[in-house]
């Protein structure tokens, strides 16, 4: 069977079905840098919205990093050994009480944006897994922030950030698996309750 | 500098060689397990083990988390973990003494200086400072093998001395002479000698032994010692206090922010502190 023998109305339905189906297949799938930039741009705008009240921007900034963040992997990366031998109950509590620091430590950093720009410098994909490498200008240096992301249902998702060569979930990797390993895992559980009590007091 | 201080310099940092190769070097062979003092043991990324969770929890990828860009990245945990902290309580009282130092002496004088001075004239001052080290850096350059970089590091000092107005502006970083930082514990780190145990000094903050003793090599190395307007001690601790002054009024709270929101700080700039060199000597 020759392509000159299939009829030319078939053939350009089923042109049009290929062109159609690589279209879906590019829109459905955006690069790890994309996701990223999406994602930053909408922090960007929320920041620098006067209208609102730095109580409410930082809300809406939770809201859309929560949407980029996949805290469970970075939970698994940050405790690594520990997650195996922790039950149902332990992750889900240390994934809740995880998010809630890594927001108040965070978000708290955000109410200093001054207009620094973002400029996305790399983009490396191994597997399911991606590297971006972004840095941002500030009035003294270029700070490099390279975020790593894990592919799922066709979208990225964050699960470590790493600042000036310091991997966020390695930190914390090295100092909670030290907590656990002195006062086990509910120990640690209790002292990440204390950490996010004391920040909210603050406010 | 005496001939005398010199050679005792030289014979610290042969004795520091040697303890380096007895501790955990930093281009080890990183197949072997390493002996770490926390019993915690904590797994490289990369290796997939057996998933134990339950299956009523979803565990979206295999367990433990395998990490790609682990080999790309300068800190892996398990050769981390396997820098000692001997001097762990030792430490953790200079960390505290920093701590309260910190917040009761230089931050509210940064503010204070913050206050006085506008941004522009405190960004100037520390491009100063910065232009200053770049002789040191050069020099640090070369002692790695790099030259390209010793080049760049000459064509940004050359640019902001001159037309920066003796470093005030920053012009090279603009024309793409970005500041590379190099320092002596950075060319220690790149001839194989090991970190050594970790340290808080008092006043300078987090520490190894190589980085210390990196310290005490750039004061001897450093090329601007050597021309005629050679700074006493007084001089010299008060140069380094009015530059980490200007450099707080230039940060914006990482520290407390950051740090301070940890479950347990000391760890955490302690380890922080070790990534980033691994991450600066790499470079």
């Amino acid at each position: 069977m020759t392509i000159r023998s299939i009829r030319p109305l078939n053939l350009i339905a089923l042109g049009v079905a290929v062109v159609f189906m690589a279209a879906q297949a590019a829109f459905a799938a955006p690069t790890p840098t994309d996701a990223l930039k999406s994602t930053i741009d909408k922090v960007l705008v929320i920041l620098k919205d006067e209208t609102k009240t730095p109580q409410q921007r930082k809300a809406v900034v939770v809201e859309t990093v929560r949407e980029r963040f996949d805290f469970t992997s970075m939970s698994q990366f940050v405790l690594s050994k520990n997650w195996r031998e922790a039950n149902d109950e332990q992750r889900s509590t240390f994934i809740e009480k995880f998010s809630k620091i890594l927001e108040n430590t965070y978000a708290g950093r955000l109410q200093e944006y001054s207009g620094e720009t973002v400029k996305y410098l790399d983009e490396k994909i191994r597997g399911d897994k991606a590297l971006v490498d972004t840095a941002v200008a500030t009035a003294s240096a270029d700070i490099p922030i390279s975020y790593k992301l894990r592919a799922e249902g066709g979208d990225w998702y964050i699960y470590d950030v790493v600042i000036e060569g310091i991997s966020l979930a390695r930190n914390y990797n090295a100092t909670y698996n030290e907590v656990i390993h002195k006062e086990g895992f509910d120990g640690l559980l209790k002292l990440m309750e204390e950490r996010i009590q004391s920040g909210e007091s603050k406010e | 500098m005496t001939r005398s201080s010199l050679l005792i310099f030289i014979s610290l940092v042969s004795l520091l060689s040697l303890a380096g190769c007895a501790s955990s070097p930093e281009r080890a062979d990183t197949s072997a397990p390493p002996e770490y003092r926390s019993t915690t043991s904590v797994d490289s990324a990369g290796e997939a083990l057996p998933e134990k969770g339950s299956d009523d929890f979803e565990d979206p990828i295999e367990d433990p988390f395998s990490d790609p860009f682990a080999d790309d990245e300068s800190g892996q945990t398990d050769e981390l973990a396997s820098i000692s902290d001997p001097l762990e309580p030792i430490n953790r009282v200079f960390f505290y003494v920093n701590d309260k130092a910190y917040f009761y002496f230089f931050k509210p004088i940064a503010r204070g200086w913050r206050a006085v001075a506008p941004e522009p004239v405190r960004v100037g001052i520390g491009n100063v400072f910065s232009n200053l080290m770049g002789p040191l850096r050069i020099l640090n350059s070369i002692l790695q093998l790099d030259l390209e970089g010793a080049a760049g590091e000459f064509a940004r000092f050359a640019l902001n001395t001159t037309i920066g107005l003796l470093g005030w502006f920053d012009l090279a970083s603009e024309r793409g002479y970005p500041n590379d930082k190099e320092d002596f514990g950075q060319t220690l780190g790149y001839w194989g000698v090991g970190t050594g145990p970790y340290l808080v000094l008092p006043f300078f903050g987090p520490s190894t032994l190589r980085d210390g003793v990196g310290l005490v090599g750039d004061l001897y190395l450093d090329p601007v010692n050597y021309t005629d307007d050679e700074l006493n001690w007084h001089e010299s601790a008060i140069k380094a206090g009015v530059e980490a002054v200007n450099t707080l009024s230039l940060d914006k709270d990482t520290y407390e922010g950051v740090i301070k929101e940890s479950v347990d700080p000391y760890l955490f700039m302690r380890n922080a502190y070790l990534q980033r060199r691994k991450a600066q000597v790499k470079k």
